[in-house]
């Protein structure tokens, strides 16, 4: 009998040991998650940044040519400025479409300035934007997956046993703003 | 009397059986972590969100694509196709004699590996994007579903099948080839020419007379326009010698992936041919028809659907877009660098439904050979 009770209290420590692991790696992947919450929202600031600096270039570049086309180089630059403030999720969606509505103004102008369309350096930039915009858009599904992955998990049983006492919260996703849900009017495009 | 009576041990079991319940239960709680650590690796390879290649950014990664060769490949081993990755095995079933204390023989058969080998070469993981280079002969774990992995057993007399015969024969042939290089590779300065690509060492030593061997060395592994009646040309630079033996021809003198460059590195270091041949390996031969015979292998296909896990670095002085500057390696945070032909939830699941297994299975060990270790000290 002794040595079946031995038995059973070792078997009972390992599961106790077992469990006690199961509960600090509940804990340590919550962490984890939220932690690459944060890195992949720095991923797409990183990009963001990279187009505020492109974005800075063309209008520079702009500048010469377009002096009497106030307007719409101050849209570019307001857009720019807006996109540099946004701080949460539904500020840069905003930001976002002001940018792009600018920078489709700024192309649809630029047919009419021939030689400045054709400069290398202003090709070169658009380009750039361009690929810098697709990117963040992929960095931006990382990112929502990434809150998803997270808000899923301190829901779940039993990880929200020690998520809300331990003060772990949702996070924000990042969403399109309603003019970019909205069906493109192609018609408009060309009145 | 009765209190140095009481001191004693009784034990029913010799010492070579505490030894062996002592690693049995040792074993059993190094399985029992393992199993656990399956099921940590399945929930990391769950909460990582997975990223397109065109725009991974550096740290902790999670890529779904195609293999994609960045140069070397290799033979699937026992069938057809180019291989990024493959490991193989041959095995004999052998008997075994053994003799018990009261003279009774008893003929065991037992499996033992005669030859086994695996290659790796970095590919790339291509999807929708872009690609990026996977570096995976830096220490990935490649875990291989049935459907890449493949036994064949043949009964005793049984030939061996065309695609095992074709392995062996290539083997042969590139172990022939391997020594001839090495042979010749001895004869310096010739080694100084084709291990380090020094053509002041070779010009130094002024040679006009070749032998046969070395002329014919030359002209095997030198471009047609690098030599002439047998002997290399004066104006070839050591940049156009270095070139030839490397394969992307790149201007920095380096060890390349190749065959040749695997035998200069392992020249330098004094290895032998049998290593130049497998990376380390045994040698495969072919083994007795007078046996059973069982061939394994487990290969990654070019073009197949692969996924990796690993930790995105910046190439050194690499710039441009990810497929330029970027390559997958072990992710230093978590120690893993994990590269399959399963998809993400087929491999979480083949780690969640091991991790539990590999528990159950540890605590029987465990608690087993306690029990034993405890009942042979006279514990009731």
């Amino acid at each position: 009998m002794v040595l079946v009770w031995i038995v059973a209290g070792f078997v009972a420590v390992v599961v106790l040991v077992l469990l006690a692991a199961w509960i600090v790696s509940m804990y340590n992947q919550l962490v984890s998650l939220q932690k690459r919450v944060d890195q992949t929202k720095q991923n797409i600031d990183v990009l963001l940044k990279q187009r505020q600096d492109e974005l800075t270039k063309l209008i520079d570049a702009a500048q010469e040519y377009l002096e009497h086309e106030r307007e719409l180089l101050t849209e570019l630059t307001e857009a720019r400025e807006q996109a540099e403030r946004a701080q949460t999720p539904t500020e840069e969606a905003q930001a976002d479409e002001a940018v792009r509505g600018a920078l489709a103004g700024f192309r649809a102008r630029l047919e009419a300035y021939p030689d400045l369309r054709s400069q290398t350096n202003m090709l070169q930039f658009q380009e750039r934007i361009s690929d810098i915009e697709e990117q963040i858009a992929d960095r931006r599904e990382v990112y929502n997956e990434a809150v998803t992955l997270l808000n899923t998990r301190i829901k779940q049983f039993p990880y929200i046993l020690i998520a809300s006492p331990l003060g772990f919260t949702s996070r924000e996703l990042f969403t399109a703003t309603e003019e970019d849900r909205q069906d493109v009017d192609v018609g408009a495009a060309f009145e | 009397m009765p209190a140095a009576r009481a001191m004693q041990v009784e034990t029913n079991i010799d010492l070579e059986g505490y030894l062996v319940l002592g690693v049995v239960f040792l074993l059993g709680l190094a399985v029992i972590y393992w199993g656990f650590d399956r099921y940590r690796l399945g929930r990391l390879i769950m909460n990582t969100p997975t990223q397109p290649a065109r725009s991974i950014a550096q740290g902790r990664t999670e890529v779904h694509g195609r293999v994609v060769p960045a140069g070397e490949t290799f033979q699937v081993p026992f069938g057809p196709g180019d291989c990024v990755y493959r490991r193989w095995s041959v095995q004999e079933e052998r008997e075994e004699v053994t003799t018990d204390g009261d003279g009774t023989r008893h003929v065991e058969k037992k499996w033992h590996t005669v030859a086994s080998g695996r290659d790796v070469a970095p590919f790339y993981v291509e999807d929708d994007t872009g690609r990026v280079l996977v570096e995976a002969d830096a220490g990935a774990d490649f875990e291989i579903s049935n459907e890449n992995s493949e036994s064949i057993t043949l009964a005793e007399g049984q030939a061996l099948p065309g695609r095992v015969e074709a392995f062996f024969s290539e083997s042969a042939h590139r172990r022939d080839e391997t020594a001839d290089i090495f042979e010749v590779l001895q004869e310096t300065p010739m080694g100084a020419l084709f291990a380090k690509a020094d053509i002041e060492a070779w010009r130094a030593e002024g040679h006009e007379a070749l032998s046969e061997r070395q002329r014919e060395a030359l002209v095997r592994h030198l471009p047609e326009a690098y030599v002439t009646d047998g002997n290399l040309r004066q104006d070839v630079t050591a940049d156009e010698v270095a070139g030839a033996f490397r394969e992307e021809g790149d201007p920095e003198p380096d060890y390349g992936d190749g065959l040749m460059g695997r035998i200069r590195a392992l020249f330098d270091r004094g290895r032998s041919v049998a290593d130049a041949f497998t990376g380390g390996g045994s040698v495969p031969s072919r083994p007795s028809r007078g046996r059973r015979r069982r061939f394994h292998h487990a290969v990654l296909p070019a073009d197949e659907a692969v996924y990796v896990f690993g930790s995105a670095e910046p190439i050194e002085g690499a710039t441009g877009s990810n497929v330029e500057r970027l390559r997958i390696v072990e992710d230093a945070g978590t120690g893993r660098f994990i590269i399959s032909d399963r998809d993400e939830s087929g491999l979480v699941k083949y780690y969640n439904r091991r991790a539990p297994l590999y528990i159950l299975v540890g605590l029987a060990m465990s608690a087993g050979s306690l029990y034993f270790i405890l009942r042979g000290f006279g514990v009731t």
